[in-house]
């Protein structure tokens, strides 16, 4: 579904992905493993079209993507939850949610619904500004918001970002339901254990180059990806 | 050195060439008054680079400066019949203490600071305009007196060409000798990255004020000078609009160079002469090249020229000698009290919180290390720690003593220090002219010993050099020492970073996330440096970190930080087999699947 | 007496409030701060000083056409001017002295085409009175009032409830993140200069009856703009407040001293208030900064 090879994006002067290369397929869930500064986030900014200085391919569907304009890639069906969640802080809970829907020109109400269903919390809230609510309601908000444009395809930044282990769990639940109802994500985390539980397949990315890959399970069991989190070593280098 | 000299007075040499060609050949009065009127206009440009290309600050009052030394001069020569040379120089007085009005105002955001300076200018004309008899009111003062200077009677074009040229290259000299010791450094520092300046311990604020008040003296002098060429003086020529013009000169000749200053002054006067052919575009005309230059060159044309045919780095002597760093560095003691304690501090950003009552203690001489997760609140505690941010409730005490309302530059000069997390280099500047510049607050030699230029100037300002040469040595950079830090690789910039940190002579440095995006090799050189730091130099280091390894290879102390809440604290054998941590970093184990 | 006061102080208070939400919307959306604002009020006067002047008789019409017009000069300005200093890396400084060409060069068009005096509108729009209640107030100023407050109310509206206007909330709060739901955003902030350049334009129409209008009228921006500052730069509900405020305050401050030195006591305050407060009276937090 998604297919991205070497990828090489600058920030600025400065070369911030130098080799990425991964795939996505339909109904997967892939996570991306790595570093603080490694360039995962910057790598969604590139598939997301944010970053507009990059090399490399990235394909969607088959269709060439990276010379795409953000609106353009959002119109495709790529969803971007991104890191630190970025709720419009003056806009309320609603609004929020209805910018998500913002190419769809009329937003279904039932659509709005769906989402109150999946997360309760936000109902009550609904006339709050978005400013007001706690870590682990914007990280709800924001992922409904990308839900109401019916993504092909979530990408979600480090949803476990500050959040309590309880709240973790339940935003953790709500993913694994959307992937049975069919959903294709592409998951950043670092929270390990966590991201290799809930994924098919993961990659480790390292200092802007992808260095492993594998399905989730082995991965599990392989001690050495854990002591990459727990930094004991580097596989590019170690 | 001597080229170094060359490419400093060079442009103020070949006006000199130009100067005396001219005051000897020329005859016509029109060319004179034209070249006098392009000298006080490039006075007024110049005084404008020191604060705006230098210190930063748009200030869109230049003009109205100008003005309150031009009337000062007339109305002190004129009513008071006061002697033209003490005229002169109250002019430029009365103007720099009229800045200080505005000096407060230093501390806003630039765009801040031009409104207020606008609005000053606006008042400014409110005041010449309804002066009654001293001012003359809208019709101004005639019959100003021409000037004596000892006996000397500038009364012709001729003369005053002369005069307002001898003040060009006096002021001209003033500020490349000015700009030349830790006051010049200090100035580009902040202009490139205020927070960086504010953590090696500069006041932005008073070094700010310094650029603007100097930078208004001498538009008061220029003022004075220009209102007895014309000895006429009213409102119109200090009008906002003429303080824009001079934004221009600066802007495009470039900013940030006296030489851009130079070309700008000269440049605009000559083409608004020649503009005034076609006045009813002449506003148009002008009003396009501004924008044009904005989007084609907005370096102006020095940063253009600058570019085109850009010679070699500067290289400053390095004397080889062997600065005892442990000296400069060193501790005076390590006993065993707490550098650093937190008492129970919390911090609410809206509906969430990124702190809750942490509490904890850092002794003199340790590796303390604090890890967690991203958004722990890692970034929130070191801003709060180093006066970033205000806790919301809670203390921070620093030796003893309560510095949770203290800000940043007040605690980088007392000895706490920090790096950033995305490093904050003077982007303009060389590693060497960084690391000078973060041993401002160890310096002493400000506007006075950079005009004089003696002996203890020049000698404090090789040992600066020196020192900053070992430090760069220590953090294995001498390779890089004279190379712009916009070319520098991330690792490097973070050594960089260091390096200038160490010539603050920090009792306490923090690290942010000094190992995010270093490879293997650079991880191990940094690993190094730190642990080289506290034996050595007994400096007490608080690292902030994602990678627990690194740390715990590290510290002598640590700290855990999970959703804003203290989770563990002790050795590092103990922080690592603490089940809370393991969970918060690799998730639970005993999760069911869904 | 003092009503009377109260009233034009308010009316004229009305007029800031547009021109200052101009300058916050514009601020907000694209970090372009632009001190030509001022120069759309004057092409917005003297637009409708033409539009009256040539016969037509419908003031609300000529109102309308001005607010295209002026919208057309502010998106032109974006197109021509700001876009092009962003794209190419222009910093905050560059944009405001670009901003600066603009306020050099409008005024000039606006004198080459409509001469350098000073022209009023026809005296039957200034002249008659409005009874409220015991008082009897000016009916230029009533309509003036009347008028900008609704218009302040219908932008409320479309900025609450109409999907364009909730884009342009959501790129004032994060640019990025809008984009990410799919926003254009280079459109909308095209769009909002065009909303933001009628608005002052109206203002320009709506000030004609009051005093005169002239190729120089542009220097209102900066009182609206101290306006905008007063009420909390960028804040849009700020903006109408400081407006108001500011026109009360000069109203009353003009019968206390000369009128020669009101402007001086205005200058006077927006330093004070960027001294103290520089984030206003409704001041917000600085946002988020990326990208």
């Amino acid at each position: 579904m998604l297919k991205v090879e070497h990828l090489i994006a600058y920030y600025g002067n400065a070369q911030a992905l130098e080799d990425i290369s991964f795939e996505v397929n339909q109904g997967e869930i892939i996570c991306i493993l790595g570093n603080n500064g490694a360039g995962k986030s910057t790598t969604l900014m590139s598939i997301s079209g944010v970053i507009r200085q990059k090399e490399g391919l990235i394909e969607f569907n088959h269709t060439d993507i990276s010379k795409k304009q953000p609106h353009e890639i959002v119109s495709l069906g790529i969803s971007q939850v991104p890191e630190g969640r970025r709720i419009f802080p003056t806009l309320t809970v609603e609004e929020n949610l209805k910018m998500g829907g913002f190419l769809k020109k009329r937003i279904d109400q039932t659509k709005i619904e769906e989402i109150f269903r999946l997360f309760p919390r936000l109902k009550e809230r609904r006339n709050q500004l978005g400013g007001s609510l706690s870590g682990g309601e914007q990280q709800m908000l924001a992922i409904g918001r990308a839900l109401i444009s019916e993504p092909k395809l979530l990408m979600l930044d480090e949803p476990s970002l500050g959040l309590a282990p309880q709240i973790i769990d339940m935003i953790f639940d709500s993913i694994i339901s959307l992937r049975k109802a069919g959903m294709t994500i592409l998951l950043i985390e670092q929270n390990v254990e966590l991201a290799l539980e809930v994924s098919d397949r993961a990659y480790v990315i390292e200092l802007g180059r992808t260095v492993l890959t594998g399905d989730s399970e082995t991965l599990r069991k392989d001690r050495s990806i854990q002591s990459i989190y727990m930094g004991q070593q580097h596989l590019l280098h170690g | 050195m001597k080229s170094n000299r060359l490419k400093s007075y060079g442009p103020i040499i070949v006006y000199l060439i130009i100067f005396v060609l001219a005051a000897v050949f020329t005859q016509s009065n029109y060319y004179l008054s034209l070249f006098s009127q392009a000298a006080i206009y490039t006075i007024l440009a110049v005084s404008l680079q020191l604060i705006f290309g230098y210190a930063g600050q748009v200030s869109l009052a230049q003009a109205g400066f100008f003005g309150i030394g031009a009337y000062t001069s007339a109305i002190l020569t004129l009513h008071l019949d006061v002697n033209f040379l003490v005229a002169f120089l109250l002019s430029g007085i009365v103007a720099a203490i009229a800045s200080i009005i505005l000096s407060p105002m230093a501390k806003l955001s630039e765009i801040y600071f031009a409104m207020s300076t606008f609005a000053f200018n606006l008042i400014l004309i409110i005041v010449f305009a309804n002066g009654g008899s001293w001012t003359g009111g809208w019709n101004g003062l005639t019959n100003i007196p021409y000037p004596n200077i000892l006996g000397w009677s500038v009364d012709s074009k001729k003369e005053f060409f002369i005069l307002s040229s001898i003040l060009l290259i006096v002021q001209y000299v003033f500020m490349i000798r000015l700009t030349e010791g830790r006051l010049g450094r200090n100035f580009r520092a902040i202009r490139d990255n205020q927070l960086a300046a504010a953590s090696v311990g500069i006041n932005i604020g008073s070094t700010k004020t310094k650029g603007f008040i100097i930078g208004c003296f001498w538009a008061g002098l220029a003022g004075s000078v220009m209102v007895h060429m014309y000895a006429f003086i009213s409102p119109e020529p200090f009008h906002f609009l003429e303080s824009i013009t001079v934004i221009l000169m600066v802007v495009l000749g470039g900013l940030g160079s006296f030489t851009g200053a130079l070309l700008g002054g000269f440049g605009v006067t000559f083409f608004n002469e020649f503009l005034k052919e076609i006045p009813l575009y002449r506003p148009i005309i002008y009003g396009v090249c501004i924008v044009l230059m904005m989007i084609f060159l907005p370096n102006g044309i020095y940063g253009f020229l600058h570019k085109r045919f850009k010679s070699g780095e500067k290289q400053t002597a390095v004397a080889r000698s062997t600065i005892n760093l442990r000296q400069f560095l060193s501790q005076t003691k390590a006993d065993d009290s707490a550098i650093l304690k937190l008492e129970h501090v919390t911090k609410q950003f809206g509906g969430i919180k990124a702190l809750q009552d942490v509490s904890l203690e850092v002794r003199t001489g340790e590796i303390f290390g604090l890890i967690g997760p991203n958004g722990a609140g890692k970034t929130t505690f070191i801003n709060i720690v180093t006066g970033l941010e205000r806790p919301t409730s809670g203390q921070v005490y620093f030796q003893q003593r309560e510095v949770t309302d203290k800000t940043i530059f007040h605690l980088g000069s007392l000895g706490l220090v920090r790096t950033f997390q995305t490093s904050r280099l003077f982007e303009s500047m060389t590693v060497l002219e960084n690391v000078v510049t973060g041993m401002s607050c160890r310096l002493k030699n400000d506007i006075g010993l950079a005009l004089l230029q003696n002996k203890k100037f020049l000698s404090e300002e090789q040992y600066a050099v020196n020192v900053a040469y070992q430090l760069i040595k220590l953090t294995g950079l001498e390779d890089k020492a004279f190379e712009l830090c916009a070319n520098l690789s991330y690792g490097h910039r973070r050594l960089a970073e260091i390096a200038r940190a160490l010539a603050s002579g920090p009792k306490i440095l923090f690290l942010d996330e000094p190992a995010a995006g270093l490879n293997l090799k650079e991880r191990e050189q940094l690993q190094k440096l730190i642990l080289r730091l506290r034996d050595e130099f007994a400096i007490t280091i608080f690292i902030v970190e994602h990678d627990l390894n690194l740390l715990s290879n590290l510290c002598d102390h640590m700290a855990v930080l999970n959703f804003g809440e203290k989770i563990a604290d002790g050795s590092p054998e103990e922080v690592m087999q603490n089940p809370q941590v393991v969970e918060a970093y690799l998730g639970r184990r005993d999760r069911k699947h869904a | 007496m003092y009503f009377d006061i109260f009233v034009s102080g308010l009316a004229v208070g009305c007029i800031y409030s547009l021109i200052a939400m101009s300058f916050s919307l514009i601020f907000r959306s694209s970090g372009v701060l632009n001190i030509g604002t001022g120069e759309f009020v004057m092409i917005g006067g003297l637009v409708g000083f033409s539009l009256i002047t040539d016969g037509t008789q419908n003031f609300y019409l000529v109102m309308l056409c001005t607010m295209a017009i002026a919208g057309l000069v502010g998106y032109l300005s974006n197109v021509l001017v700001f876009h092009p200093v962003q794209k190419r890396g222009g910093q905050s400084i560059h944009v405001l002295i670009a901003s600066i060409g603009i306020m050099i060069i409008l005024p000039q068009i606006g004198s080459l085409i409509w001469g350098a005096e000073p022209l009023s509108f026809p005296s039957s729009l200034s002249a008659g009175q409005v009874q409220l209640g015991s008082a009897k107030i000016s009916a230029i100023s009533f309509s003036i009032i009347l008028l900008s407050l609704s218009i302040m109310i219908l932008f409320q509206l479309f900025f609450k409830f109409t999907r364009i206007g909730q884009a342009m909330r959501a790129i004032a709060d994060d640019r990025v993140m809008s984009q990410l739901l799919g926003v254009n955003h280079r459109k909308y902030i095209a769009l909002i200069f065009l909303v933001a350049g009628a608005l002052t334009g109206v203002a320009g129409v709506l000030l004609g009856p009051l005093y005169y209008v002239s190729y120089d009228m542009g220097i209102i921006g900066i009182k609206a703009f101290a306006a905008a500052v007063l009420g909390g730069f960028g804040n849009i509900m700020g903006a109408v407040i400081g407006g108001i405020l500011l026109g009360l305050i000069e109203a009353f401050g003009g019968t206390m001293i000369s009128s020669e030195f009101r402007d001086l006591i205005l200058y006077a305050i927006l330093i004070l208030v960027l001294l103290i407060r520089p984030a206003g009276i409704l001041g917000i937090k600085k946002r988020r900064d990326t990208a």
